[in-house]
């Protein structure tokens, strides 16, 4: 019975995921990356001299930064046959009914409509590496939010790009980071003027379609002094034989008394590289917060940075990540305390199946400015089966006498007591793990829109249907 | 072939300096700037002690390279090994051998603790190293106490230690130096089946200090108990790692680290809590904590999972942090004087550690603490 409804899901997931779309690119650079491909994107894209001059510098970088010589092995990746820019459309589509039918199809497959139908302000959906629909809801322009693809933000707001843009994150971060300041395209671009609060999430459903596609997209979020906004990003991608690779950055700037609060879902295939910067800057009683679910990708390393740099701000990393099988999940956060009577907490919860692997990296950091810093960080994970491993490494570096920090990990397997106790109120085992699975998520789950919990639920259920049943 | 030529061979060619996660040194501070071992030592301990551990077969002795017998180089051989290419590692080694070998046979309890007491005085660089060898169902109490004096700046000392079978070892360390000494601490106790493993360290009570220490639970049903107490004072700087390794079913760990932080004290912990594949049914807990008194410290605390084993319990516990300040509100309101007040808070942070070492070394801590009391509490009324 079980198997039956098994089989049944994942094909009503895969229908639901699809093939690989049939979508001649209007515009290509082709394989592969030099000098010249950044200068085609620049011209394609009508940008800047300023923004070229950065690309091309960053380009440098890219070739004299190293690999990260932590974490997950990386030397499957083949940088030299990707295909770093394709345009799927000539124009970015404003209204819904201007998509093309083939990639609406997708879209409806994903569900991204149904969901705006519901309750959620603006869409601005990724296709091959550019936006091709964004559509934002009256009230929330009358509120003078602007919500767009980067691109076009660099055309309509070049002098509010061009003031945030690369401060939080440099190109020379690390080599990912070079290598998105230089081939960039699409992202999203969001301002919460002052004192304007976003009733709604605002959501963007991003997807890499094509094999050996890069997707190197660039978002930048402001939210203004008292503003705030709660912004939602959903990842999703076919499967395919070849390895592709995303590597996004991320800057998010909170000013005085703002609010924002950013969640991923992430659900690559299983031959994605996954490698991201994401960092954002939390100014004076400022709020930040990161809601960040892994549950795909063969590769993924993303530790998500808030830095605490204003006083009293306080900023918050909540995550799941979930390893099957051939996955490598290399996830943590780092919370740098730079102001006093900042605050800060992070909770990781992992599960292993199938002989996945889930590790934590984080960091905890109090300058010596950060007086009465508090922290305090959980990170708990399930190795489901004895091929599965996990790894934890936490780094809590305190320059200040009148801190706290308060860390707490644990590994384990099931609990044979919950499962005691389930399987003797006549529940079978593989329903009673997957409502512990599910228990044990659960302060993910309930922080997310709620179909968007429906999602996840399913996608987990999916993923590990080998395991629970 | 002895142990320098070994280390001559193209295997242990460009050693390298040991990487720590969270743990920042510089490497030249502990590197030996002489290739001649001047050290001096003696040792001495309770006589009743030696009486007894003489009288049931079991032996104390010094180790020099002429006396060096052939299972003491294969252990030191081993310990090289599993630190690769260990820079240090290798350093202390490419001396002239300097220690003491403590052998308990097998079926054999010593009732006495055994007091050991290593004074060196050393004018260059100085290595000790202590084996340990305990027999299938034997029990010892070992207190070790090491004191350098002489104006050398850096000095090495490597222990270790294997168990065989059921045997059961409560091991303390204490080591106190002078303040401009550079210290490195390596140390090694492998347990076999069914053994009791339990270590309690307190290094350096000045100085600077970059250690690591390991307890091995080579065979099922083992349990090591791994304790470290630091106090750092004035512009003390200390890394440590502590970590058990887990390679058999079964096997059990605790690792409780403590650090008080006087002065301009730098303290990283880190604590490794590692079960291997096959490890099934291993349980391995730890605990970190530091305390922040003084104004200017910096204190890092690490605690690393590795688990690739799934029918285990394992989980960790961190803090770092001043005193509460609840509870010193609590004390003043009892009518205890706030140099009294911070003392109690800082004793009882220690006392989960403090109680494993005896009544002497316990004396030691005490001044230590009392001394970066005052310099420390001073400062901030």
């Amino acid at each position: 019975m079980a198997n039956k409804s098994t089989s049944a899901n994942k094909k009503a997931l895969n229908q639901e995921r699809g093939e690989v779309d049939k979508i001649r690119p209007i515009l290509s650079t082709g394989v592969g990356i030099n000098e010249s491909i950044i200068q085609n994107i620049s011209i394609a894209k009508k940008e800047p001299k300023w923004m070229l001059t950065l690309r091309l510098k960053a380009y440098k970088i890219y070739l004299e930064k190293p690999l990260p010589h932590f974490g997950p092995d990386l030397s499957q990746i083949d940088l030299d046959h990707i295909k770093y820019f394709q345009r799927a459309t000539n124009y970015v589509a404003r209204k819904w009914k201007d998509v093309p039918d083939t990639i609406k199809e997708t879209f409806e497959r994903i569900g991204v409509p149904e969901a705006e139908r519901k309750y959620l302000a603006g869409s601005a959906a990724q296709y091959e590496s550019e936006a091709v629909y964004s559509n934002l809801k009256k009230d929330l322009e009358a509120k003078g939010i602007i919500f767009m693809d980067t691109d076009t933000a660099l055309r309509e707001h070049p002098n509010l790009v061009r003031q945030y843009f690369g401060t939080l994150v440099a190109a020379s971060d690390n080599k990912f980071s070079a290598l998105n300041t230089a081939v960039w395209s699409g992202g999203t671009f969001l301002y919460v003027p002052k004192g304007v609060h976003a009733d709604v999430p605002i959501q963007s459903y991003f997807r890499i379609n094509a094999g050996r596609t890069g997707q190197f997209e660039r978002t930048l979020i402001i939210v203004d002094e008292g503003g705030s906004v709660n912004y939602v990003e959903g990842c999703t991608a076919p499967n395919y034989s070849e390895d592709s690779l995303h590597a996004a950055v991320v800057e998010v700037f909170v000013k005085k008394g703002g609010r924002c609060r950013y969640t991923t879902i992430q659900n690559w295939s299983t031959n994605v590289y996954s490698l991201e910067t994401k960092r954002a800057q939390a100014d004076e009683n400022s709020s930040m917060e990161w809601v960040d679910g892994n549950l795909g990708s063969k590769v993924t390393m993303k530790y998500p940075s808030i830095y605490l740099a204003g006083h009293g701000a306080s900023g918050s990393m909540l995550s799941i990540a979930a390893a099957g099988s051939q996955m490598h999940q290399d996830t943590g956060a780092k919370m740098i305390h730079m102001a006093p009577d900042t605050h800060s907490t992070i909770v990781s919860k992992s599960i292993c199946h199938d002989g996945g692997r889930a590790d934590y990296r984080g960091l905890i950091k109090y300058i010596q400015q950060a007086d009465n810093a508090h922290s305090h960080v959980e990170c708990d994970t399930i190795l489901m089966d004895d091929q599965s491993g996990s790894d934890t490494f936490p780094v809590n570096d305190i320059e200040t006498s009148n801190g706290t920090i308060e860390h707490e990990a644990r590994v384990s397997k099931i609990s044979e007591e919950q499962l005691y106790y389930l399987e003797s109120r006549g529940i079978d085992e593989s329903t009673a793990t997957q409502l512990i699975v599910m228990g044990f998520l659960d302060p993910f789950t309930k922080q997310l829109p709620m179909e968007y919990a429906v999602e996840l639920n399913r996608l987990i259920r999916y993923q590990m249907s080998g395991s629970i049943g | 072939m002895s142990i320098k030529k070994v280390l001559k061979t193209a295997e242990f060619q460009h050693p390298h300096f040991p990487k720590y996660l969270g743990i920042h040194y510089t490497p030249e501070d502990f590197d030996f700037h002489s290739d001649q071992n001047t050290c001096d030592w003696k040792w001495h301990a309770n006589q009743n002690a030696i009486a007894e551990i003489k009288a049931k077969g079991g032996q104390i002795s010094r180790i020099d390279a002429c006396t060096i017998q052939s299972h003491q180089t294969q252990e030191i051989l081993n310990f090289i090994h599993t630190h690769k290419k260990n820079h240090y590692v290798i350093q202390h080694f490419s001396q002239q051998i300097s220690g003491l070998e403590v052998i308990i046979p097998e079926n054999t309890i010593i009732q006495k603790p055994l007091n050991l007491n290593i004074d060196v005085f050393n004018q260059l660089s100085s290595n000790y190293s202590l084996l340990l060898n305990l027999g299938t169902n034997s029990r010892i109490t070992i207190n070790q106490q090491v004191i350098i004096a002489g104006q050398a700046s850096n000095a090495s000392l490597i222990m270790i230690g294997s168990q065989n079978d059921n045997s059961q070892l409560k091991l303390t360390t204490t080591i106190l130096n002078h303040s401009n000494l550079n210290l490195v601490l390596f140390g090694n106790l492998d347990a076999a089946r069914d053994c009791q493993t339990v270590w309690s360290l307190t290094p350096g009570i000045h100085g600077g200090l970059l250690g690591d220490v390991a307890i091995n639970l080579n065979g099922q049903g083992s349990f090591g108990r791994l304790n470290v107490l630091k106090t750092g004072t004035v512009s003390d700087h200390c890394g440590l790692q502590a970590s058990v390794n887990h390679y058999a079913p079964h096997t059990k760990s605790r690792i409780n680290m403590r650090g008080v932080l006087f002065g301009k004290s730098k303290v990283n912990f880190t604590s490794i809590g590692n079960i291997v594949k096959g490890a099934s049914g291993s349980d391995a807990q730890q605990e970190s904590r530091l305390m922040t008194v003084g104004e200017t410290t910096h204190g890092t605390v690490n605690p690393v999972l590795l688990i690739d084993e799934n029918d285990v319990n394992a989980g960790h516990a961190a803090s770092v942090g001043q005193y509460d300040l609840d509870e010193l509100y609590y004390l003043l309101s009892r009518g205890i004087p706030i140099m009294q007040a911070r003392k109690i808070l800082v004793y009882d942070f220690i006392s989960p550690v403090m109680q494993e070492f005896d009544k002497r070394i316990q004396k030691i801590i005490t001044a230590a603490i009392e001394m970066g009391s005052g310099e420390s509490f001073n400062d901030n009324l």
